[in-house]
């Protein structure tokens, strides 16, 4: 239970963050990856520089298996970056950006839940082998 | 949103980022990853139960815990092959850590809906508007060109994600502090599709 309500905790906080660091808002996008903007850019790489020691200092993550490159990484990623510019949002950002009250995103939410349902039916059925890699 | 709305310094939303990343590690033991939150709750079935038999599989736990090892001493699986699917779900509960439910994932993307609407309304933003940004519309129109790419960016972002293993909560915001090599891979390659995206569609108007 506690777990539970520290989950919403940090959803909350999270999506906080992200409406105020601009991460929701469309236009802002657009302006990060027309390079017109480098605050978010900016942002993304501090928070870096802050992470970083701090995962290398946890020496309980093994997970081997995350640490292979395929097509996947490849495909997956241009897939995500042009679609992440055409509507504004991506999985993360869109949740927040509803919570602002912007509903058109509602379209982009079922868009990124048929993506994933998608890809479930897919890995299912044509590459089962990985499908244990997403358990958790 | 508007863009005269008073955005954080990239300071001030470096620190509140890593807080939040770190606050989920310690409550988590993973690091912070959304896709694969929705991934669960859209989930019919129960995946997390398989986990449980192996327990009682003895060379699968010492496969597991030779692979954690070697992990931790920097060795890394050989390209083109993965471990075997029963020493994979192993991993995770080597690693102790807690066991998360539908419940907890479906609680983390509430609470980022409800992160978004207090941030709203602390900052009196908070309105509902039907039609997309302007900013949209001044590229793809008002019609149902709009409405369709909106759909179209979701399914890719989302089918995307699952497909390279995470959103950029994952590869950017936690993956690549990791120094994970996939994730800086992907970071890198979903910030180029992303500025030739930009270029070719906003870039001339």
């Amino acid at each position: 239970m506690h777990r539970l309500l520290a989950m919403g905790v940090v959803g909350v906080c999270f999506g906080f963050v992200l409406h105020r660091i601009g991460l929701v808002s469309a236009h802002e996008i657009e302006r990060m990856f027309l390079l017109s903007d480098l605050r978010i850019p900016l942002t993304l790489i501090t928070t870096a520089a802050i992470l970083i020691p701090f995962y290398l200092s946890r020496a309980d993550q093994p997970d081997p298996i995350r640490m292979l490159i395929t097509w996947r990484t490849v495909v997956g990623a241009t897939l995500f970056g042009a679609g992440w510019v055409l509507c504004g949002v991506c999985p993360l950002t869109v949740l927040p950006q509803i919570g602002s009250g912007y509903l058109p995103g509602l379209l982009a939410l079922a868009g990124v839940c048929v993506g994933i349902l998608l890809h479930q039916g897919i890995q299912k059925r044509w590459l089962p082998g990985e499908s244990v890699l997403y358990r958790d | 949103m508007s863009a005269s709305f008073q955005y954080w310094p990239f300071w001030a939303g470096s620190v509140a980022l890593a807080a939040v990343a770190m606050l989920y590690y310690a409550i988590t033991k993973r690091p912070i990853g959304i896709s694969k939150s929705y991934d669960r709750v859209l989930r019919s079935r129960r995946p997390d139960c398989d986990s449980l038999r192996m327990e009682d599989d003895r060379s699968v736990r010492e496969a597991a815990l030779l692979l954690a090892t070697q992990a931790d001493f920097g060795w890394q699986f050989p390209s083109g092959q993965t471990p075997d699917k029963e020493v994979c779900i192993a991993l995770p509960k080597l690693a102790k850590r807690p066991h998360l439910r539908w419940s907890h994932h479906a609680m983390l993307l509430t609470g980022l809906l409800l992160g978004g609407m207090l941030s709203a309304a602390l900052g009196g933003r908070l309105s509902a508007d039907v039609l997309p940004a302007k900013e949209h519309v001044h590229h793809f129109g008002n019609g149902a060109l709009s409405w369709l790419v909106l759909f179209t960016g979701g399914l890719l972002s989302g089918f995307g994600a699952r497909l390279a293993k995470g959103s950029e909560s994952g590869p950017a915001l936690v993956g690549a502090h990791r120094v994970c090599r996939p994730s800086v891979m992907a970071s890198a390659v979903l910030f180029a599709a992303g500025i030739i995206t930009a270029h070719l569609c906003f870039g001339r108007t």
